[in-house]
């Protein structure tokens, strides 16, 4: 019982952050970007490429990361999305185009980095004891860094200007654009929070499991029945979601049988599809 | 000679591969071109259709092999079904599961669906990989039976290549056949207008479901026929690759044209995923499948930029073809 709940504790820390960023991403932008998966594995490998590479300490690459995988995500939408979304295609011709800039952004991957897995080189560390919790001094911050990026991710949703303008563009696009509000601007600002919380996810990832270019893909699964779960564009409902679904998964790993642990991801979707299709905390205002 | 026969049998591998992928991309002309499902899940009902086939068809002298000696109860289906057993099986199997899984997926609006089809296609692929007792697990199903191979073995690889060009023949008859009928031009209504449909009182859920119980059965023939051209098959094939280059030659080729869906698959598939095969490969083996990959991505990103309605767009139909047709 103490291994679910830490075990699902930092499974967790690693699924809410890029759940949270989707969920933005297709709250504001209105289309499914399959590439948000492949830029959790770009987070993962450009910190691999600090951390390795370069040497530097794993928190040092995780800011770095974070920056470089934002920019990124911004850059593809300007270079790529917005032009299409300027000659009025659907959204579901943009999900295919997000086909091709995954592909790409994973064979680029393949090429530099092989196939093989990885994992960071981080300092060996010794468990603190938490009542009956055993955590490294890394997974701790990994779980405060957590909650204190989803906090901030609320109240800058709630309080601030920028977080006004992207629930105001959410709404009602047009609207907000008659009025003034530079659509364009929020998009790309609500791609450079998504993809920012993309890479920390991928990095908290890579450090329960390993690096491969596979991770994104089935990241996206995951991350994508977190959303379900909780209901699709609603923040509080995406965490939720990882919660629940971060629970399920270790459970299945240590009573059930650890492959089948993104499986039961799955399994969670299609009965909560079933009874509540509208996810478990839908029609409440995020 | 020699040269003559070794490029004979090299346009004799690609065909075959290029006819089966034919064969998918038909079948997601269906689902996205004709129904707009976008089923991103190819790979699993392809799975589905491969180790079908091959459990049912796989001879006792595979289970007899040493590498089973330790192996708690050996596959099941050790019936040595003919060939013909084996497909049929697979494209009704394939079916089945698609009809199962619709029940809740076909109710998510458009883009969802697209994720929860690549969900869907992991957890088969995780089947796959770790019920060792139904598919051996990552080693894979080998010495899958070849049909005419025993009667000729001489010339099975062209008589299979003939058989799947007549498999391919059937599903692409079918399948214009069905778009044309009243049953399938529901589906070109709902794809442009789900209440407008709806309101002139076709069930919308009902008509969804065919398509996709149907074209996801014909994964599931096409997977067979992979299993017995291949005669070996392991769970690293059906990945989300194999999903993503069927989209993408539908996609060059001609959404919503079934010969654009050929057109396609031979240049992308045929030239580009095969035909490049044998060009000097440099760096280390993984760099050229990747790069390969790369440009491929590309090449969609770029198609839908400038041509979005692909090499041979949709045929308008005018009254004359529709009275032609009645």
């Amino acid at each position: 019982m103490e291994d679910l709940l830490s075990y699902g504790l930092l499974t967790f820390a690693s699924l809410a952050l890029p759940a949270l960023g989707l969920c933005l991403a297709i709250k504001v932008v209105k289309y499914f970007n399959l590439a948000y998966g492949d830029m959790v594995t770009l987070g993962a490998y450009l910190a691999l490429l600090f951390n390795l590479t370069f040497g530097w300490n794993i928190i040092p690459a995780m800011i770095a990361t974070l920056l470089l995988t934002a920019l990124a995500g911004v850059a593809a939408h300007k270079g790529i999305f917005k032009p299409l979304m300027e000659k009025k295609v659907g959204p579901l011709t943009l999900l295919v185009v997000s086909l091709g800039v995954g592909f790409v952004i994973r064979n680029v991957l393949q090429i530099g980095w092989g196939p093989q897995p990885y994992q960071y080189k981080m300092p060996l560390a010794r468990a603190i004891r938490f009542g009956p919790f055993f955590f490294t001094p890394f997974q701790v911050f990994m779980i405060l860094c957590c909650i204190g990026v989803a906090v901030g991710i609320f109240l800058m949703l709630r309080y601030t200007q920028l977080g006004r303008l992207m629930r105001a563009t959410a709404d009602n696009p047009e609207l907000s654009a008659i009025r003034g509000i530079d659509i364009e601007k929020v998009y790309s600002y609500t791609w450079f929070i998504a993809c920012g919380l993309a890479a920390l996810g991928g990095v908290f990832m890579s450090i329960l499991g390993t690096i491969t270019t596979w991770m994104g893909i089935h990241g996206l699964v995951t991350i994508f029945a977190c959303l379900i779960v909780g209901g699709i564009e609603n923040p509080y409902g995406a965490l939720f979601g990882a919660l629940i679904v971060a629970f399920a998964m270790e459970a299945t790993a240590l009573w059930i049988s650890p492959p089948y642990k993104v499986a039961i991801a799955y399994v969670i979707f299609v009965i909560v599809l079933l009874v509540k299709p509208s996810g478990l905390l839908a029609g409440r205002r995020g | 000679m020699e040269y003559i026969i070794s490029l004979g049998s090299w346009v004799l591998t690609i065909g075959t591969i290029v006819a089966i992928y034919c064969i998918l991309g038909l079948a997601l002309n269906l689902h996205f071109g004709y129904t707009n499902l976008p089923n991103f899940g190819i790979a699993g009902f392809f799975a589905i259709g491969a180790y079908t086939s091959a459990i049912l068809t796989v001879p006792h002298r595979f289970l007899e092999m040493e590498i089973f000696a330790g192996f708690p109860g050996g596959i099941p289906g050790r019936i040595e079904a003919p060939f013909i057993v084996g497909i049929l099986a697979a494209t009704v199997l394939a079916g089945f599961v698609a009809f199962l899984i619709g029940i809740p997926v076909l109710r998510l609006r458009e883009d969802y669906l697209a994720v929860a089809s690549i969900g869907i296609a992991e957890t088969i692929h995780f089947i796959a990989l770790n019920e060792l007792w139904l598919t051996i697990g990552s080693a894979g199903i080998r010495l899958i039976p070849m049909p005419f191979a025993i009667l000729w073995p001489r010339y099975a690889r062209p008589l299979f290549f003939l058989l799947v060009l007549l498999v391919l023949a059937i599903v692409y008859w079918v399948i214009s056949r069905l778009v044309r009928s009243p049953f399938g031009r529901v589906w070109k209504a709902t794809r442009e207008d789900e209440t407008v449909t709806a309101s002139l009182g076709k069930s919308i859920v009902r008509s969804r479901m065919w398509a996709w119980v149907i074209g996801c059965a014909f994964m599931g023939t096409a997977g067979s026929l992979w299993a017995h051209y291949a005669m070996a098959i392991q769970p690293g094939e059906f990945v989300p690759t194999t999903t993503f280059l069927v989209w993408i030659f539908v996609i060059v080729g001609g959404l919503r044209n079934n010969k654009g869906v050929l057109i396609g698959a031979l240049v992308i598939i045929g030239l580009f995923e095969q035909g490049t095969r044998f060009l000097p490969a440099f760096g280390a083996p993984y760099v050229v499948p990747a790069l390969r990959l790369i440009i491929i991505g590309v090449l969609l990103v770029v198609f839908i930029r400038f041509r979005p309605q692909g090499v041979l767009p949709e045929k308008a139909t005018t009254i004359e073809d529709h009275m032609k047709t009645i």
